[in-house]
């Protein structure tokens, strides 16, 4: 670190180059996701550059960067302040439940308040900043400093004039700072045209971080970038990131990538007749299914059959609501029988009511991110994901669902999205930009017959399954959401009364083809009756005249004999000689 | 003129006071006048022994 020559700047930055090329050691800031965008943090014992506007959120970070490392990692802090003093740092941070003034007194963090006043001070010829070079080094030797914050080291310039003797000075200062071996955070202020004000990006190199804050569309948004990162990857995306009531929290969500691994549980979706369509179990755990449909189609209702589903599992739901509060919510489920109210009251089911327009997109995104981490549910809803495509471009709404449906892969967090489509367009285009990254897709369709609204149901895809491909009628009963087979007939798919009218048609034939086998068995059987009768009357006739011609025979039979006997009786008497 | 007493504090050897009369650059001289202490134009008006006038304060530097 020590460099003897400090002739240019740029030889520096090579010569320290080589050296951090083998990996370089980090600290952990604590900062929920800078940690993982930076893969560990800052590097250690060399001092980083924050940036930003006003208001963005520098001396934040520098002070979370300080106050986490002296109660997280045991590592005690220096903050020397030149802009606010000690008190007006400590309550700028007591809402983030940081208690500054017992660390200070347990002797884990010194703040020094340097006040420089250009009135106050008279310069006259050379000098040098030897005495801050001493306070710094009493500070940190006093508590055994791991971390230092300068904030904003800037003042100096506004303070003093001699600029010459400062950039020396500076110079001086973070070298020093290394060989000190402290992990140093500068704040600066955002140059107009150059990158920062009086070009502290010149001094220090190791890692520069750029806070931004902007306004779009009336909504502001923060975003955090590392600039640079010596001897270290990182991403170097925007992230957006958070003031909240847990201080400062990045959003890492791009660096997950397609890694995540994946469940072969599955989970039901609250409807039977669903469950049997996907393949008979149901959705994947950790899988992202989409419902679209017109207004009114039903969406909510199968979400909240999901919802419950889950409860009933007693797995935790979280519901973002973009479009109803959640008294409206629990008093329209209940109306179609799903009763999510006692979920609600033991905890397992959590709803977000929020207006989509109340932040900017990524500022949405953030906010989900902290909710989903704080609750940490296994099922999510969102209802619906379409309020939030309002809020960007095309573009930008993809990026930031991708960087979502990572986020709850990676937790294997199932979860229902509905999507408001609109009349006119072809469903299956309208939301092209998300259809590739959802695992399965539910179509709820709206069907004109007959001049009645009918919903019929349909699954478009279903990643790593088999799964039914018929249309299913959707009916909300006061029981919930039920599915029926829709009549499939020569004229096509009928549903709503249109398919009762059919049902009873075929049940009316059915019935009259029944009745009709009915009197075929009746007339049959009295056919055989008859003919029965029939035979036995020729049976019976034949029986007479066998009988007669009996008695015929007999009586011939006896005349015979008659006969014979006669004669023979005759000729007895002739006492004919034979 | 009234008589003056000076003490010369080596800050290296007390630094806590450092801190406690926010000493920034050294040398300085009643905590508001800091380099050359020699010299005679700049050194008085600090001390607001002379007053600050439009040709000294061009004297300055970097003013």
């Amino acid at each position: 670190m020590t460099q003897p020559n400090f002739t240019h700047n740029q030889q520096t930055n090579r010569a320290d180059d080589t050296k951090t090329l083998s990996g370089i050691l980090k600290v952990p800031t604590g900062i929920v996701g800078f940690d993982e965008i930076t893969d560990g943090g800052l590097p250690q014992g060399r001092p980083a550059l924050v940036v930003g506007g006003a208001g963005s959120g520098k001396t934040l970070f520098a002070m979370e960067f300080l106050i986490r490392g002296a109660v997280k990692y045991n590592e005690p802090g220096v903050l020397v302040a030149f802009e606010e003093t000690a008190e007006e740092l400590a309550k700028n941070v007591t809402s983030l439940g940081f208690d500054v003034k017992s660390l200070e007194a347990e002797g884990r963090i010194i703040i020094d308040h340097l006040h420089i006043e250009r009135s106050e001070i008279e310069e006259s010829g050379e000098y040098d900043l030897e005495g801050l070079f001493i306070r710094i080094g009493l500070a940190i030797d006093t508590i055994g400093a791991k971390r230092v914050v300068l904030d904003t080291l800037e003042a100096l310039f506004s303070g003093l004039s001699n600029e010459m003797i400062l950039r020396s000075e500076l110079r001086r200062l973070f070298r020093w700072l290394k060989e000190k071996g402290v992990t140093t955070v500068i704040t600066a202020e955002q140059g107009n045209g150059r990158f920062t004000r009086h070009g502290m990006e010149e001094y220090v190199s190791d890692a520069v971080i750029f806070l931004d804050h902007r306004i779009e569309n009336q909504l502001s948004t923060r975003r955090l970038r590392v600039v640079k990162y010596r001897g270290s990857s990182h991403g170097t995306n925007e992230y957006p990131f958070l003031i909240g009531k847990n201080g400062f929290e990045v959003l890492p969500i791009t660096s997950l990538g397609l890694k995540h691994a994946v469940s072969r549980e599955r989970v039901s979706t609250g409807v039977a007749r669903l469950d049997t369509m996907l393949g008979g179990q149901g959705l994947y755990r950790g899988s992202t299914v989409l419902v679209s449909g017109t207004a009114g189609s039903g969406k909510t209702s199968l979400a909240a059959h999901f919802a419950s589903a889950a409860c009933e599992r007693g797995e935790k739901c979280l519901f973002f609501a973009f479009e109803e509060s959640e008294s409206q919510i629990l008093r329209n489920m209940c109306s179609i029988g799903i009763d999510l109210e006692p979920w609600v009251k033991n905890g397992l089911l959590r709803f977000e009511s929020i207006r989509p327009s109340q932040y900017g997109l990524e500022m949405h995104l953030a906010r989900m991110h902290q909710v989903i981490r704080e609750f940490e549910p296994q099922v999510i809803v969102i209802d619906p994901i379409t309020d939030l495509v309002a809020l960007g471009s095309a573009l930008e709404v993809k990026a930031m669902l991708v960087r979502l449906i990572d986020f709850l892969k990676s937790f294997q967090i199932t979860a229902l999205c509905t999507s408001l489509t609109t009349g006119g367009s072809a469903l299956e285009q309208s939301e092209v930009g998300i259809s590739s990254l959802i695992d399965t897709w539910l179509l709820v369709r709206e069907v004109e017959m007959n001049g009645e609204r009918a919903r019929g149901m349909y699954i478009l895809k279903s990643r790593g399954m088999a799964h039914s491909n018929q249309i299913r009628e959707f009916i909300l009963t006061d029981h919930g959401v039920e599915l029926v087979d829709v009549y499939l007939g020569p004229n096509g798919a009928l549903m709503g009364s249109a398919r009762l009218a059919q049902e009873a048609n075929l049940a009316a034939e059915a019935e009259a083809q029944r009745q009709e086998v009915e009197r075929q068995k009746i007339v049959l059987e009295r056919k055989r009756k008859l003919i029965d009768a029939q035979i036995a009357a020729l049976q019976a006739e034949l029986a007479g005249e066998e009988a007669e011609f009996q008695k015929s025979l007999e009586n011939t039979q006896h005349a015979d004999q008659r006969t014979r006997q006669d004669r023979a009786t005759i000729a007895r008497l002739r006492q004919a000689d034979e | 003129m009234e008589q003056y007493q000076i003490e010369v504090i080596e800050l290296i050897e007390q630094p806590q006071l450092a801190r406690v009369d926010q000493i920034l650059a050294l040398p300085t001289l009643v905590r508001k006048i800091i380099g050359d202490l020699s010299n005679t134009e700049r050194v008085p008006i600090g001390l607001d022994l002379r007053p600050r006038t439009q040709t000294a304060s061009k004297g300055c530097l970097y003013a």
